[in-house]
């Protein structure tokens, strides 16, 4: 590797990490308000905060219901996405080892799916939980959720499997094992890193999401990060440090997982969108 | 491409796929069917008990009505600059990162942020930065004296529309950045190192050998992104809320407005199944590009 | 072109088996959940004769009207029914205003309404003539045999009502007033305005000092009240006699024509169109402008983070319209109201009486911009300061809901307020559109949207 090239790398690096910062101002921003009270906020003096001051999260975790939201959004997005892996891989599996009509007409139709603004299909869709006793419970929005991430996941699926060989089944199945067997015991584990970047797309989705469960999950008890933040939005007026302590919170599990589990996002993506 | 063996199906798949369809049914097909025959009748959400079926009187109504041309103007601007900037910016940062060095990991990580962060939290954080009285943005830029007077971010339409499409753009580059990073990472490169023996340019490279490669995850990115971006409420919702005066209303904002706002639920409805009919078209026209580019050049 | 069709065939093709599955459940329409006919039926506990041995559950959705500390009090009063009522249990649930009147319409037409709520101006009315409300007229009776009845303001209860029955109680008024620069106005020698036509001499001395005279919240749902409360105060109305828009009044059009004129001479703060309430008024405290339209003594909260600003602000006597006729100016009244669904009456009214006698402690710790409707609250010392004296003495007196002409209020005007038509309209005009122009455009999209003439 001669001279030039490696600084040619170090400039890309300087590059990339400057981009990194700058694109991540917003975050940063919110990061440093949250340690500021609301007229340090206002009057905008000042970039850094005075001081590392936990006025703002002590008063979200302890006077707020920000606890209950915490657990009821890790509920519902480790729900949703555990349905989500499950359905997505039979479905996919389904859908790479079977032909025919129906079934293309099933795998064309997702995208189709995929387009329809759900905000419309709201009255059906409560109408139909409500028959069902689904609404204002966690299992509605579990359910709707993974509904939500099925295209996705269905078509990785579909492309990781479509990458294995068949023969590996046939030699399963040739030793004795069910058609099942074969998909359960050598074909899924070998999605591992598929799997993963699928949870992963899942929960993200999951935690993030605002509308279906603001108008879905009406108990206090249910409500999620998303729709409780919204709470500090009263009528008239914001309360900046401690939306941005709560919202600073509600990210950071976000940002932890993707610090430990990008690898498999991108492996994910690679099979999914690639193949696809 | 790849051989895939069809076999003959059996109960096995149909029980496989059984979960998937009775979501599918119950969660998408049941509701967009009643929002189909919603849109046929002049359903208001105040007064229920006096709908009526009028057949495709209110389509009639939608041609002729302005806020429905503008709002698909609106979408179109909004989706296709937004798409296609963060598309070319996912490109640019795939490509410098496409190599391994360290702290890879770690910038990739950072600059995914954006997409990862709830919408509702990002949002409000934009209306917060690029305000006037006290942002971050108007401050930096007045103190490094770039402008004499604040930016009126939220103000005019023009603003306004570059504003909505600045955040999404932000909002969307990362998915792009990992997706063409993933199509990058599979050009073989003995191909990509025996073409630079041969003398290629960086540009000869991207050309024949690059692009070709990413046709089809950038066929599929696009179409994906671009139906999220039609579709997109809380992006714009949330930062202006389709105003001022309309300016940035796009069709799922009028929908929403019309339905919930003004209670027309069924007019609403009849604007989704158009947006739904136009997206189906351009899906098929960029497939119909894909299969052109693959096979047909 | 065959593919396309393939495609297009298969998606049909699954779709039309599920839609000759599906048309027997399309019957399944929301009307038929929710109890018919525009008139509430009379309150009637059902069948179980027994007295429950479980307290009786109620659900209580409460808006959001103030800081977190708003949610804590009401919290803290919940828990204090529910102590000194073992019978029943209420749940109080803080509901966020985003997509409101859509939550509860859903939860109507889906048969999951809470037993009680609070909720938007008209939302009772709207609610009310989905057949959704019950008649609260025993709460009413009950306070007039006590003879606690009068403690309400005057003329407060009445334009809660529909079909001649009581659909809410009210429990917070709050008025639309023009903040001011005392400092300002007084380092330019410029007198308080008195009527509509003077605003257009003080701009012309402020443009020179290059202040703006109104900073607007345009970008804000309280546009539409700025537009609406301008209107009123010419004399111009909302609606007509037969509930048709009254959009295009000639009262109305005067007023749209001067915001044009001000707009035009450059009065209006730049920012205005995308301003919300919060920005709005720190604009006008950075002194950018000298006046500043807003709701009852929200401003003066907002101030407490940059106290240096309180003792400049004033609130100046509502002026008179271009006539110079004095015309009742905007006010809005908030209610607590009971679901028809409600499984258990009688305990949510109970509830709702004891609600609304007991909350003093929302207005002291919570934090609210708005005013008690009760006057035994009023006279708390809480509320001995200038502004609420103002308020209470010089401008409510004098003021009108949406419903100017009507004796109550009508879902229409729920309507209206939710469909932004108003504050579209102003900030039309802010944007430079003529005032025709923009004055049709809010004409045709109310029809369209209240299905009116």
């Amino acid at each position: 590797m001669n001279f030039t090239r490696r600084r040619w790398q170090w400039g890309i690096l300087v590059l990339l990490a400057a981009i990194a910062v700058l694109v991540n101002l917003p975050v940063l921003v919110m990061l440093l308000d949250s340690f500021k009270s609301n007229s340090e906020i206002l009057l905008g003096r000042s970039f850094l905060p005075q001081s590392l001051d936990l006025t703002n999260y002590a008063y979200v975790w302890n006077n707020t219901k920000f606890r209950l939201w915490l657990r009821n959004s890790v509920i519902i997005a480790v729900a949703s996405t555990i349905l989500t892996v499950i359905i997505g891989a039979l479905a996919g599996y389904a859908l790479s080892r079977f032909r025919d009509r129906f079934l293309s007409a099933f795998a064309n139709s997702l995208l189709i799916l995929q387009m329809f603004p759900l905000i419309l299909i709201l009255v059906p869709l409560f109408l139909t939980f409500k028959v069902l006793g689904l609404t204002n419970s966690h299992l509605g929005v579990i359910l709707l959720y993974t509904t939500l991430n099925l295209p996705f996941t269905v078509w990785m699926y579909k492309g990781f499997f479509d990458a294995i060989p068949y023969e590996l089944e046939q030699a399963a199945q040739i030793d004795g094992c069910s058609q099942f067997g074969s998909f359960y015991r050598i074909i899924v584990p070998l999605t591992g890193p598929g799997m993963a970047s699928v949870a992963v797309f899942a929960f993200l989705m999951s935690w993030n999401e605002y509308l279906m469960a603001t108008i879905f999950l009406r108990d206090q008890k249910a409500l999620t990060l998303p729709v409780g933040i919204q709470t500090f939005t009263d009528q008239f007026s914001s309360h900046w440090g401690q939306i941005m302590a709560s919202a600073t919170l509600t990210s950071l599990p976000i940002f932890l997982l993707f610090l430990f589990m990008q690898r498999f996002i991108v492996q994910g993506i690679t099979a999914g969108s690639v193949k696809g | 491409m790849r051989a895939i063996r069809a076999l003959r199906t059996n109960r096995l798949a149909y029980l496989m796929l059984l979960p998937a369809i009775l979501l599918t049914l119950m969660v998408r097909v049941y509701p967009f069917l009643s929002g189909l025959r919603l849109s046929l009748t002049d359903y208001n959400l105040l007064r229920p008990q006096a709908t009526k079926f009028v057949g495709l009187a209110n389509y009639v109504q939608l041609l002729h009505d302005q806020r429905f041309w503008h709002a698909l103007w609106i979408t179109v601007i909004y989706s296709v600059t937004s798409v296609v900037i963060s598309y070319v910016i996912g490109l640019a940062l795939a490509l410098l990162l496409n190599r391994a060095f360290r702290g890879r990991s770690f910038l990739r990580s950072l600059l995914l942020l954006p997409w990862a962060l709830p919408v509702a939290v990002t949002a409000v954080t934009f209306r917060w930065l690029l305000n006037d009285q006290s942002g971050l943005i108007n401050t930096i830029l007045l103190n490094l004296r770039i402008i004499d007077e604040p930016i009126q971010f939220f103000a005019t339409p023009g603003m306004a529309m570059f504003t909505v499409i600045l955040v999404k753009i932000w909002r969307n580059y990362p998915f792009m950045m990992v997706s063409l990073l993933a199509g990058l990472q599979t050009i073989d490169q003995e191909l990509f190192e025996a073409a630079q023996i041969d003398g290629a340019d960086k540009w000869n490279l991207l050309r024949y050998i690059i692009w070709p490669a990413l046709i089809p995850v950038t066929v599929i990115l696009l179409i994906l992104q671009f139906i999220y971006a039609v579709n997109d409420f809380e992006t714009i919702w949330l930062l202006t809320k389709g105003g001022p005066a309309r300016s940035t209303e796009t069709l799922v904002i009028t929908a929403y407005q019309l339905a919930f706002n003004g209670t027309a639920f069924g007019y609403a409805a009849s604007i989704t199944v158009v947006m739904l009919i136009l997206l189906f078209f351009i899906g098929q026209f960029f497939l119909r590009w894909q299969s052109r580019a693959m096979y047909g050049r | 072109m065959q593919r396309f069709l393939g495609r297009f065939a298969g998606t049909v093709l699954a779709l039309s088996v599920l839609l000759s599955g599906c048309a027997g459940t399309g019957s399944k329409s929301p009307q038929t959940e929710s109890p018919p006919a525009a008139s509430p039926a009379p309150s009637k506990t059902t069948q179980t004769p027994e007295t429950p041995k479980e307290p009786v559950e109620i659900v209580f959705w409460d808006m959001v009207w103030g800081p977190p500390a708003y949610v804590e009090a009401a919290n803290k009063l919940t828990e204090e029914f529910n102590r000194t009522h073992p019978h029943i249990h209420v749940t109080y649930q803080s509901t966020p205003w985003d997509n409101y009147l859509q939550t509860f319409v859903t939860a109507v037409n889906s048969g999951t309404a809470p037993d009680v709520s609070t909720g938007g101006g008209f939302q009772q009315h709207q609610l009310a003539a989905m057949g959704a409300i019950a008649p609260l007229d025993s709460i009413i009776e009950e306070w007039r045999n006590e003879g606690t009845l009068d403690d309400f303001l005057p003329g407060i209860l009445e334009p809660i009502t529909w079909e001649g029955y009581q659909i809410g109680i009210p429990w917070q008024v709050g008025a639309h007033v023009f903040y001011y620069r005392k400092d300002i106005l007084e380092e330019n020698g410029i007198p308080v305005p008195q009527t509509l036509a003077d605003f257009d001499a003080a701009g012309a001395k402020l443009k020179e000092k290059g202040i703006a005279l109104f900073s607007f919240s345009a970008g804000d749902m309280i546009g539409a009240h700025i537009m609406i409360n301008l209107m009123l105060i010419n004399g111009g109305r909302l609606f007509y006699d037969d509930m048709s828009p009254a959009t295009l009044d000639p009262k109305n059009m005067e007023v749209y024509n001067l915001v044009a004129d001000w707009v035009k001479k450059g009065y209006i703060l730049e920012g205005s169109p995308g301003y919300n309430m919060e920005t709005a008024a720190r604009a006008f405290f950075n002194g950018q402008a000298a006046f500043l339209p807003h709701a009852d003594r929200l401003p003066l909260s907002y101030a407490k983070d940059q106290p240096e600003v309180l003792d400049k602000i004033g609130i100046m006597p509502m002026p008179r319209g271009l006539d110079g006729q004095r015309y009742p100016s905007l006010r809005f009244v908030n209610s607590i109201m009971v679901y028809s669904q409600s499984k258990h009456l009688e305990e949510a009214k109970e509830f709702v009486k004891w609600w609304s006698e007991n909350q003093l402690s929302l207005f002291t710790e919570g934090e609210i911009g708005a005013l008690p409707v009760r006057k035994s609250f009023l006279a708390d010392p809480f509320f001995d300061d200038w502004a609420v004296k103002f308020l209470t003495d010089e401008i409510l007196p004098n003021t009108v809901g949406y419903n100017a002409g009507y004796p109550t209020f009508f879902p229409e005007a729920g309507v209206l307020e939710g469909s932004m038509v108003y504050k579209d309209l102003l900030q039309n005009l802010l944007l430079g559109k003529s005032p025709e122009e923009a004055a049709n455009q809010a004409h045709n999209d109310l029809k369209q949207q209240t299905n009116l003439p």
